[in-house]
């Protein structure tokens, strides 16, 4: 490491759109051989933070425009999340040179201190190998990461309290159904861990400086910083940022959970399915056909538990050629 | 091929090989350029690719586009000053051909290049190329197949 010193900036309660140009702005601002920058924040009301690469249609608009919430394009990877007051949001930015260029052993790397922090403070966190930190199989944290010019950061969030009902709500969705199986999915798989904000902060800063071998040191946005922030405050709001990425959709509606936890949907001529995926094995589904009188629940039973490829099977069995079809479209989820 | 450190480094293409990209220049005068071999591996797989679109200005030493892989997002560095001319299609319907292919199908823009003869200077290729990238990852401990 170039520097001897973790500039550590905790900007407390800010504005949605800041609590993402705040840390934007710093890894604009990063040139070789700066000090890495551990920064905190919180917002002061809800938004939806998308990744970069995400499809905005994936966010529903309607929904988060009539419900007042705002929709910011992050410049770091991962999917739509909702974002509120019982998050402590993290970042960790340094110089990419400091990194290792394998990316995986990069984001482990500054992830693992996020991880101690959680273990510092009571909770038997661990990272798992799909990059989540968990505890037992529930999600805590969140991240995303990235190079932005010459600096590579990593961001995460403390989960005091997570409102599952909104964080589903706000998501673009097939039907009502596939928003109910959402929330339920959320509820299953991602958790709270309510610690106190300044116990958590102060041990974050100490696993941060432990692990980089620095001293901590207050800091503050510099000029040139403050700089890019104005530039990133009215880049963040143009119509043109926020649309972003034209990647088609996939064929099938699927949204992750959390790593290896994913949910799917597929419909054809008036049958549909829902199906929430554990580590490719089917853990939720919901099954609807009009040769079944609307639900299957029979079905429903009889492939629970069952992979996709396996759940083909027993419909097939069954002579329900309608309903195979599309756990084949769910079956080519669990493939990519 | 030649097969350095376990990654492909072909010695008919130009490399800079700091920032893991190569270009070849064609019969029309443009430059293909995409990630080696080396960049798709230390990105492992790669879900999502965004190169710039056509017109759009190409800078030596700035993004030409990003791709993500395991929630990480990292810029495509350009080679050589120019002007993009296509973007591989590829590129949004199946990003993954990326790790497959990097040198063939995979690449990633096509670009008109302001001066290619200097652009072309500031490159490696050939047995000189490949010696150069093979002694950058030895500097860096960089081997192919460690990030699966």
């Amino acid at each position: 490491m170039s520097s001897e010193t973790l500039r550590v900036i905790d900007f407390g309660r800010v504005s949605p759109l800041r609590s993402q140009t705040l840390w934007h702005a710093i890894a604009h601002g990063v040139s070789p051989g700066d000090p890495p920058t551990l920064s905190l924040m919180e917002t002061d009301s809800p938004y939806v933070s998308i990744g970069f690469h995400r499809r905005l249609d994936e966010v529903d608009r309607e929904e988060c425009q009539r419900s007042g919430i705002p929709i910011y394009r992050r410049m770091v990877g991962g999917g739509p999340v909702y974002v509120d007051d019982g998050q402590l949001l993290f970042q960790i930015t340094l110089p990419v040179a400091e990194t290792s260029p394998v990316r995986s052993r990069a984001v482990r790397a500054l992830l693992e201190p996020a991880v101690d922090t959680f273990r510092a403070v009571g909770i038997d966190a661990v990272l798992e190998d799909g990059g989540d930190v968990v505890v037992g199989d529930r999600k805590v944290c969140g991240h995303g990461a990235g190079q932005i010019e010459q600096a590579v950061v990593m961001v995460g969030n403390l989960i005091t309290k997570f409102d599952h009902h909104t964080a589903a709500r706000i998501m673009a969705v097939p039907d009502e159904l596939a928003r109910a199986e959402l929330e339920e999915l959320m509820r299953r798989y991602v958790v709270a861990t309510p610690i106190d904000r300044k116990t958590f902060a102060a041990a974050l800063m100490h696993s941060y400086t432990s692990a980089l071998g620095l001293e901590a040191a207050g800091g503050a946005l510099n000029d040139e910083e403050e700089r890019i922030l104005e530039d990133l405050d009215a880049q963040f709001v143009e119509d043109e940022w926020l649309s972003g990425s034209t990647r088609p959709p996939p064929s099938t509606w699927q949204v992750k959970v959390k790593a290896g936890v994913v949910l799917a949907h597929a419909t054809s001529g008036g049958s549909t399915a829902c199906v929430g995926l554990a580590s490719g094995r089917i853990i939720r589904v919901r099954l609807t056909d009009p040769a079944l009188n609307g639900t299957a629940p029979h079905w429903e039973k009889a492939v629970n538990g069952l992979s996709p490829a396996q759940g083909i099977e027993v419909l097939n069995g069954a002579g329900l050629a309608r309903l195979s079809k599309l756990f084949e479209d769910i079956d080519a989820v669990t493939s990519t | 091929m030649p097969e350095i450190r376990g990654c492909n480094i072909p010695d008919d293409v130009y490399y800079w090989p700091e920032k893991h990209v190569w270009c070849r220049p064609e019969a029309d005068g443009t430059v293909t350029v995409g990630v080696t071999d080396v960049a798709q591996d230390l990105a492992h797989k790669i879900i999502s690719a965004m190169p710039k679109g056509e017109g759009r200005p190409a800078k030596r030493g700035r993004s030409l586009g990003t791709v993500e892989s395991s929630k990480w997002v990292g810029p495509v560095t350009c080679p050589v000053d120019g002007r993009v001319v296509e973007a591989n299609p590829l590129m949004t319907s199946d990003p993954g051909v990326i790790n497959r292919d990097p040198y063939g199908e995979g690449w990633f823009v096509r670009i008109e290049p302001d001066d290619w003869a200097a652009a072309a200077g500031e490159l490696v290729t050939g047995d000189e190329g490949v010696a150069a990238y093979e002694a950058f990852l030895a500097s860096e401990g960089i081997e192919c197949g460690e990030a699966a």
